[in-house]
C-alpha cells in the first residue's frame, strides 16, 4: 500500500507542520497583545517613574496603581471614556518632572468640571472606548470616528458648546480669547444676515445654530489642500467659498489669518448639544429655547444688515457683489426714504433681489427689533442745514468764496467741470442761468439733488459749507438771495416753477458740450441707460456701447 | 481487501470499522478512492467551505457574546470588540475576511462542481443543495453586513433592500404599484419596515445567529450524506476500481485535517494583519456616495443600475433558473468526474470566455457613448431601457452562442457548458466593473 503511505505521509506532516505554525502564531499574537499593548507600556513607564520617586513600600502601596484598564461611564453623555488608562495623573501629579502623558490638567477646569462627572472626550473630542493613541486621537481622516482630538485653539469651540450666547456678552468664556474674538468677528461682519443661528437670521445660507455638531465625515474635502480637519475646511471656506464649495454663492471675505481661526472656531462652537440639560449653560438653554434679550439697532444692523450693506452702510459695487447692493447710508436715499418705506422693505425684502423678508416669522428678529434697526438706518440720516440757517449766514456775509470753491473743486468740479463751465453734467456759469435763478433755488438743489439725474441730496453740507458754495456759485453770476428784477416780468411762468425746480429740468434739454461743440443728450438721459448697460455688462453681450 | 497489508497498528478492517461504527465519522464512505486525495481533484474546496463554516460558527459564537443588537450600541459593542476584548479585533477581522472568502470559494466550488461534471445521477440533488446553499452562503454574509451599523453597513443593505425592491419598476409601468406590489412587499419584508432600523437590525441579527446557520449546518449536514450516498466525490475512471480504493481512515482525515489548518493559518495571519471595515457610525442624513452593496451583489447592482426590473429580477432568476434546471438537461453522465469533459469543453470554456466577455464589455462601452433616442422618463423610454440595455443584451447574447454551440455539436454538456460559461463571465465582468469603474452617481471612473 505504497500509495496510501505516501498520502498519509504527505498530509500528516502537512497537518504537523501547519498546526505548528498555528501554535506559533496563537503564542505571538498573544505575547503581542498581552505584553506590548501601549497602554500597558505606558502604565509601565509611569509606575517605574514611582517607584523611583516613591522607595517606601506603604507609600507604593498607596500611590502606585495596580495595572489595569481605566474608565469612566458616562451614560448621560452614550460615552465611556478610557483616557485616564494612560493619563494617570490628570487629576494631580504625584511627581513634579513628568511628561505627557502623565501631566495633570493645566488650569483650574477641572474644579468646575471633574472627570469623574464629565470625561474627557466631552470636551476635547476623540474616542473614549480606544486603548491606543492612533484610535484614541483619530486625527487620521482614515480613522473611523467623528470627532477628531481637537488641538488648540479649536479646543475653545467645546467650550462654547455649552457656554456660548450668541447675543449677548456673558463672562463665563472670557478666558477664551479665540472664542470671544470669533464671536465678535461672526457679528461684526453680518453672518446672520445669511444665516440663521438660534433662530435669529437670514434664509440665504445654511442654518448654523448645529454646524459645530457636524462630524468631518459630512465636509467635502475634495478642494481642500492641507489637512482634512474641519477646522482647515472652514478657514480655506471663508477664504474662498466658491473654490471650496463650488456654486456657493456665500461672500468672499478678506480676513487675517489670525481671525480666520477665530472665526472657524466660533463656528465650530454652534451646538445644540445632545447632553442632558443640566451640563449645558442657562443662556444657551435659553437662546436655544428663543429666549433672548432684545438686541437694539446699532448692534443689529452689524449682525444682520452689514455684510451686504457695508459696515458703515455704504453699499456694495457690481464688482464686489452680482447685483450691486444699495448704499443706504447714502444721503440722497436717507433724505427721501421714509420710515414706512424702509419699514416696508424690511417686511417684504426686495423681490427679484437677494433681499429677503425681515418679517419676524422668517428672520427670528422681533417687530421692536425691526423698529430699531429701522430707526438705526434712519438715523444716519444726514441734515446737517437748513435754508434758514443758511440765508441768515449768507445775509451776514459769512459764506467764504475761497472754501467754497474749494469744497467745489472736490465736490462738484467732477461732473460740472472746472468753474461749472461744463462736464458730463450742465455747465451753469452762463448769464442765462444766473439771471433767471435765486440762492434759495440753488441750496434746494444742493440739498434735495435732483431726481432722474445724477446730481445727488448734498444735505451732508453743515450750514457753513452750503453758504460757503452758494458764496462761491453766487460769485460766479453776483446773485441776489432773491431772483433778480430785470426779466422778472416775462420769466413770471419759470420763476413760478423754480419753486418745483425738478419739473422744470428733468425734461431733456440740450446742452452745449464746451469743448467739442458737439450736442449731446442731457445727462439726465444717459444715466437711464446706465443700469442697463451695465446689466449686459454682466450677462456678458459683447460689442454693445452706449 | 483482506489480503491488503495493513498500515501502522491496525488491520484494514479496524480501520474501515473506526469510520463506520463511528457516529460522527460516519459521514465518510469507510473507502475512499485515490484519485480524489489529489490536490487538483478538488481543490479541497468543500473542505475549505466547511472548515471556514466551523471558524465562523466559533468566532460568531465567541463574537455574539460581546455584541450588542439594538441601533444605540451595535456600533459601540463592535468598536468594544476591537479595542476591548482579548484577542476581539482578530476575532472581529477572522469573521469578516472568513465571510467573504467563503461567498467566494462556494462561488468556486461552484465552478468546480460544474466543469468537473458533478451533477450527473446521485448527484444530481446534491447539486440542487448546493446552489440552494449557494443563496444561504450569500444571505448569510449579507444580514452580517448590516450588524457593525457603520455607514457601510447601513447603505449596502439600504441598496441591497432596494435590489429587493426592483419589481416595482414593472409595476410602475404598468401602473398597479398601488394595489400589486411584490417589490415593496419583499424589501419590507427584508426590513421590517419601509427603511432601515431596528426592525431590520432585529431580523438579520435573528437570520444571522439563528435561522441562517441552523439552516445551512442541516444543509451541510445533508450534503455531505449526499456525497457519500453518490459513492464518494465524482471521479472519472471506474475500471480500475478496487485497485486503488483505501479505507478512509486516517489518510482522508488528515488530508481533511491538513487543509482546516492550512484555512485556519492563513486566516489567523490574515486576520492579524488586515483590519476589517469599519466606518463611522451610520448616519442617516449622509448617504455614502456610491452607496455599494457587498461585492458579491454589485454584479446585479451593475445590471440593475441599467435596469431595475431586468438587473434585480428577471436576470438573476434566468442565472438561477439555469443553475437548478442543469442536471435535468444534461444527463451525459459519461463526463462526470473529467475536467471540462475533456479537450473540446476546455475548448468551449476558453472561447465562451473570451466572446461572452467581449461582447459584454462592448454592451458596457456601448451605453456610456450611446443613449437611447426617446425621451427619457417617458413610458417608452422605461420599456426600452428595460429590454435593450447591456445586461438583457449580454445575455441575450450568451444565449445566441449557446444556441449556435449546440447547433454544431450534439453534447448537451458541451451546451450546458457554453451558457454556464458566459452567465459565470458576465457575471464577473459586471461585478469588477460595480467594484471598481463605479464612483460617485455610479458614473463610470477609470
Amino acid at each position: 500500500m505504497n500509495n496510501e503511505q505516501r498520502y498519509r505521509h504527505y498530509y500528516s506532516n502537512t497537518a504537523r507542520a501547519l498546526a505548528v505554525v498555528i501554535i506559533i502564531v496563537l503564542l505571538l499574537s498573544w505575547i503581542n497583545e498581552g505584553l506590548f499593548s501601549s497602554w500597558k507600556q505606558i502604565q509601565r513607564t509611569y509606575r517605574k517613574e514611582l517607584k523611583r520617586e516613591y522607595p517606601d513600600q506603604a507609600t507604593r502601596k498607596i500611590l502606585i496603581p495596580e495595572p489595569g484598564v481605566y474608565q469612566i461611564q458616562l451614560p448621560e453623555f452614550h460615552r465611556t471614556d478610557r483616557c485616564i488608562t494612560c493619563h494617570m495623573a490628570i487629576n494631580g501629579a504625584l511627581i513634579d518632572s513628568m511628561q505627557e502623558p502623565f501631566l495633570p490638567h493645566p488650569g483650574t477646569y477641572l474644579e468646575a468640571h471633574p472627570v469623574k462627572r464629565f470625561g474627557c472626550t466631552i470636551c476635547h473630542g476623540g474616542q473614549g472606548q480606544a486603548l491606543d493613541k492612533r484610535d484614541a486621537f483619530a486625527q487620521n481622516p482614515r480613522n473611523a470616528w467623528d470627532q477628531p482630538v481637537l488641538d488648540p485653539p479649536f479646543i475653545e469651540s467645546s467650550c462654547g458648546k455649552c457656554h456660548l450666547s450668541l447675543f449677548s456678552a456673558d463672562s463665563v468664556l472670557k478666558n477664551t480669547r479665540v472664542l470671544i474674538e470669533g464671536w465678535s468677528i461672526f457679528l461684526r461682519e453680518g453672518c446672520l444676515g445669511c444665516h440663521k443661528a438660534r433662530d435669529v437670521g437670514g434664509i440665504l445660507g445654511p442654518d448654523l445654530t448645529a454646524q459645530g455638531d457636524k462630524s468631518r465625515h459630512e465636509y467635502n474635502f475634495r478642494n481642500i489642500q492641507g489637512k482634512q480637519t474641519i477646522s482647515n475646511w472652514l478657514e480655506q471656506h471663508f477664504k474662498d467659498p466658491e473654490m471650496v464649495s463650488p456654486g456657493s454663492r456665500m461672500l468672499q471675505y478678506d480676513l487675517p489669518e489670525r481671525e480666520l481661526v477665530a472665526l472657524a472656531t466660533l463656528v465650530m462652537s454652534l451646538s445644540n448639544p445632545d447632553i442632558p440639560y443640566q451640563y449645558i449653560g442657562l443662556n444657551v438653554i435659553n437662546e436655544l429655547k428663543g429666549n433672548r434679550p432684545e438686541l437694539s439697532g446699532n448692534p443689529l444692523y452689524l449682525m444682520v444688515c452689514s455684510a451686504c450693506h457695508g459696515k458703515s452702510c455704504e453699499g456694495k459695487p457690481y464688482s464686489s457683489y452680482k447685483t450691486g447692493v444699495p448704499a443706504i447710508g447714502q444721503p440722497g436715499f436717507l433724505a427721501i426714504a421714509s420710515e414706512s418705506y424702509i419699514s416696508m422693505i424690511l417686511h417684504y425684502g426686495r423681490l427679484n433681489q437677494q433681499m429677503a423678508s425681515w418679517a419676524p416669522d422668517f428672520s427670528g428678529l422681533t417687530g421692536e427689533e425691526l423698529i430699531g434697526l429701522n430707526q438705526f438706518v434712519r438715523s444716519r440720516r444726514a441734515i446737517n442745514s437748513t435754508w434758514d440757517q443758511t440765508a441768515t449766514l449768507l445775509a451776514k456775509g459769512i459764506g467764504s468764496r475761497e472754501a467754497g470753491e474749494e469744497l467745489f473743486i472736490r465736490r462738484c468740479e467732477t461732473c460740472h467741470g472746472a468753474g461749472a463751465t461744463g462736464g458730463v453734467a450742465i455747465g451753469f456759469n452762463n448769464p442765462d442761468f444766473f439771471r433767471a435763478t435765486s440762492k434759495e433755488y440753488i441750496y434746494n438743489t444742493l440739498f434735495r439733488g435732483r431726481m432722474n439725474t445724477a446730481m445727488p441730496s448734498w444735505s451732508i453740507f453743515t450750514d457753513q459749507e452750503m453758504g460757503d458754495v452758494i458764496a462761491y456759485i453766487s460769485d460766479m453770476g453776483d446773485l441776489g438771495i432773491s431772483p433778480q428784477s430785470t426779466v422778472h416780468n416775462y420769466l413770471n411762468p419759470v420763476i413760478q416753477l423754480s419753486s418745483h425746480p425738478v419739473i422744470q429740468l428733468s425734461s431733456h434739454p440740450v446742452i452745449q458740450h464746451p469743448g467739442s461743440g458737439i450736442r449731446h443728450l442731457a445727462v439726465s438721459f444717459s444715466i437711464t441707460l446706465v443700469p442697463a448697460a451695465m446689466a449686459n455688462m454682466e450677462r456678458g453681450i459683447p460689442g454693445r456701447r452706449y | 481487501m483482506e489480503e491488503q497489508p495493513s498500515t501502522g497498528n491496525q488491520t484494514v478492517r479496524e480501520r474501515i470499522k473506526h469510520v463506520s461504527q463511528n457516529f460522527f465519522l460516519h459521514i465518510h464512505a469507510p473507502r475512499i478512492h485515490t484519485e480524489v486525495l489529489t490536490p487538483q481533484a478538488t481543490w479541497g474546496l468543500g473542505v475549505i467551505l466547511a472548515s471556514l463554516f466551523f471558524t465562523q460558527l466559533v468566532t460568531g459564537m465567541l463574537l455574539m457574546i460581546h455584541y450588542t443588537p439594538s441601533v444605540e450600541s451595535a456600533y459601540f459593542s463592535v468598536k468594544e470588540i476591537i479595542f476591548y476584548v482579548p484577542g476581539g479585533r482578530v476575532l472581529r477581522n477572522i469573521h469578516r475576511w472568513s465571510a467573504h472568502a467563503m461567498v467566494f470559494v462556494t462561488f468556486l466550488h461552484l465552478c468546480r462542481t460544474f466543469y468537473k461534471g458533478a451533477y450527473y445521477g446521485a448527484r444530481r440533488t446534491n447539486w440542487v443543495i448546493g446552489v440552494v446553499m449557494l443563496l444561504v452562503v450569500m444571505m448569510m454574509s449579507f444580514s452580517g453586513y448590516l450588524l457593525p451599523w457603520d455607514q457601510l453597513a447601513y447603505w449596502a443593505v439600504t441598496i441591497g433592500a432596494n435590489i429587493a425592491a426592483s419589481f416595482r419598476e414593472l409595476t410602475d409601468l404598468i401602473g398597479i404599484t398601488g394595489f400589486f406590489d411584490p417589490g415593496g412587499f419583499f424589501k419590507r419584508v427584508l426590513l421590517g419596515g419601509q427603511e432601515v432600523g431596528q426592525a431590520t437590525l432585529t431580523r438579520f441579527f435573528t437570520l444571522h445567529v439563528i435561522i441562517l446557520p441552523v439552516t445551512l449546518m442541516c444543509l451541510i449536514g445533508y450534503h455531505f450524506w449526499r456525497i457519500r450516498k453518490a459513492d464518494g466525490l465524482a471521479r472519472a475512471v471506474r475500471s480500475e476500481e478496487g485497485e486503488k480504493e483505501i479505507p478512509a481512515w486516517p489518510t482522508a482525515l488528515w488530508a481533511e485535517l491538513s487543509v482546516f489548518l492550512l484555512v485556519a493559518v492563513t486566516l489567523l495571519i490574515v486576520g492579524s494583519v488586515l483590519d476589517a471595515p469599519l466606518k463611522i457610525i451610520a448616519n442617516t442624513n449622509l448617504p455614502d456616495n456610491p452607496a455599494k452593496s457587498p461585492w458579491y451583489l454589485l454584479g446585479i447592482q451593475e445590471v440593475v443600475s441599467y435596469s431595475a426590473f431586468m438587473g434585480g429580477f428577471i436576470i438573476p432568476l434566468l442565472f438561477l433558473g439555469f443553475l437548478f434546471f442543469i442536471p435535468w438537461f444534461d444527463k451525459e453522465g459519461e463526463s462526470a468526474g473529467i475536467w471540462f469533459s475533456g479537450k473540446s469543453g476546455l475548448k468551449i470554456t476558453w472561447l465562451s470566455i473570451l466572446l461572452c466577455g467581449a461582447v459584454t464589455i462592448f454592451f458596457v462601452t456601448l451605453s456610456l457613448f450611446v443613449t437611447i433616442p426617446v425621451k427619457p422618463g417617458s413610458d417608452l423610454f422605461v420599456v426600452l431601457t428595460m429590454l435593450l440595455n447591456p445586461g438583457t443584451l449580454s445575455v441575450a447574447a450568451y444565449f445566441i452562442w449557446t444556441w449556435v454551440i449546440s447547433r454544431y455539436t450534439s453534447s448537451r454538456r458541451i451546451t450546458v457548458i457554453a451558457l454556464f460559461t458566459g452567465f459565470m463571465t458576465g457575471w464577473t465582468i459586471f461585478m469588477i466593473i460595480g467594484i471598481w469603474f463605479r464612483g460617485e452617481n455610479w458614473h463610470f471612473i477609470i
